[in-house]
């Protein structure tokens, strides 16, 4: 065989079928090795901080009491005089006094609290009407649920249309069981 | 891009998922009302037709597992409130003691339910009924007063942040009306005199409240009036002080 004849044989060579599948899938199974860059660093670092941020705003927005336009408007009232800011806290002071007046029932008998009128109006009106005696009956629901938590005021019954009169605590169960 | 915009939608949604996981855990919490067991124990108790033991048995039964369910609403009673308690921010060491000794008096409730919980596994009727007076008589003696000191110490404890920023708002006020000149009013003076002189005496009674759970943390004693006194005056005083923070700001508006 001449060397013509051996080159012309070396065309048709084809590589084994098994061998091509196995390179062809480890070759694809790599991963892409990028090449970073400090320009891609940079990139990536404010990439992330970027994803955290925009999505710190989205819960704060989804639950409220954050308003961007509020934070962003340039020249805002001072918040010793905005109305909103006072109303807020002489909300959480009303608040306070519901807890404290449930934790004990006797002493709230004709005792006022000076907020509660005030708190009732819009917060443009500041003129004081004569103040009302808080009860049990008028507390806010913010208040409700807070005194669940310290126990100073019954859990629901397990059906809501149970009257409180009928309600049979850990106490009154205890009662019942040694009698 | 698509990274870009889909990773805070996927954080936030994740962030969102935890919480209504929170708040189903919440909602599944068992109602601490057991009016539907007491009436079942008095149908067992009426029930005239079957036999003698038989009856006793399954009054037993009723009667154990209402107390077992008593038991651990009130234990859960005392976690939350140690919990509330574990969740406060206190800045002096004299407080945090007070703190602590509150703590470990409900984990000595929560210890003593435990044991009640375990003995009623072996007790017959009239065992029952003495387990439940014993802890009808520990709650009277004893968790009612531990509780209402907690929770005076909690709201107390909340109560700080209240004040501070009162504090400050009349400070930032004071600056206001001083930079402006406005003292010269002689009603904007006397409106800023009387919000400082109601700010003083809430300080002052919120200071009296602080005294009294040091106090009753030294000497291993609990007085739940006279700290809830000094904190409902105190809150008292600091509604007057935002009353004529209104006040004011609606003079100074004119």
């Amino acid at each position: 065989m001449d060397l013509y004849d051996l080159l012309k044989k070396l065309q048709t060579i084809e590589p084994n079928r098994d061998y091509t599948e196995t390179s062809r899938r480890v070759v694809l199974s790599t991963p892409r090795v990028a090449k970073l860059s400090p320009f891609r660093i940079l990139f990536r670092a404010l990439e992330s901080s970027a994803a955290v941020l925009v999505a710190s705003m989205l819960v704060l927005i989804f639950f409220g009491g954050f308003s961007v336009l509020r934070i962003l408007t340039p020249g805002a009232p001072s918040k010793t005089f905005d109305p909103l800011t006072l109303r807020a806290e002489a909300e959480a002071i009303d608040i306070q006094i519901q807890l404290a007046n449930l934790n004990y029932v006797e002493p709230t008998e004709g005792e006022t609290n000076p907020l509660a009128t005030l708190l009732a109006m819009p917060t443009t009106t500041t003129s004081v009407a004569p103040p009302e005696t808080i009860t049990t009956e008028n507390i806010r629901p913010e208040v409700a649920e807070q005194a669940k938590d310290l126990g100073l005021i019954r859990d629901n019954a397990p059906d809501e249309a149970t009257p409180p009169e009928h309600l049979v605590g850990v106490d009154e169960a205890l009662d019942l069981l040694f009698e | 891009m698509r990274t870009a915009l889909y990773t805070p939608l996927g954080v936030t949604l994740g962030i969102l998922f935890v919480f209504q996981g929170l708040f189903a855990v919440h909602a599944a919490e068992p109602s601490c009302q057991f009016q539907k067991q007491i009436e079942e124990l008095a149908i067992k108790k009426k029930l005239s037709g079957s036999d003698s033991l038989t009856r006793i048995r399954e009054e037993l039964t009723v009667r154990k597992n209402l107390l077992r369910d008593i038991i651990d609403c009130a234990t859960r009673e005392a976690e939350t409130l140690k919990e509330k308690l574990s969740m406060l921010t206190l800045y002096d060491q004299d407080t945090a003691r007070a703190q602590t000794r509150l703590a470990d008096e409900l984990s000595k409730t929560i210890s003593f339910y435990g044991r009640e919980r375990v003995r009623i596994n072996d007790v017959g009727l009239r065992a029952s009924q003495d387990t439940a007076r014993s802890i009808r008589e520990w709650r009277r003696g004893n968790y009612a007063s531990l509780a209402d000191q907690t929770v005076n110490f909690i709201i107390w404890a909340n109560n700080q942040d209240l004040m501070k920023t009162a504090e400050r708002r009349l400070a930032e006020l004071h600056g206001t009306v001083k930079t402006v000149k406005l003292s010269e009013s002689e009603d904007i003076g006397t409106l800023v005199k009387k919000a400082r002189e109601h700010l003083t005496a809430a300080l002052s009674e919120n200071e009296r409240a602080r005294k009294t759970f040091i106090d009753d943390a030294l000497r291993g004693a609990r007085n739940p009036s006279l700290s809830l006194a000094s904190i409902k005056s105190s809150l008292q005083s600091l509604a007057e002080t935002y009353q004529t923070f209104f006040d004011l700001r609606k003079l100074l508006k004119e």
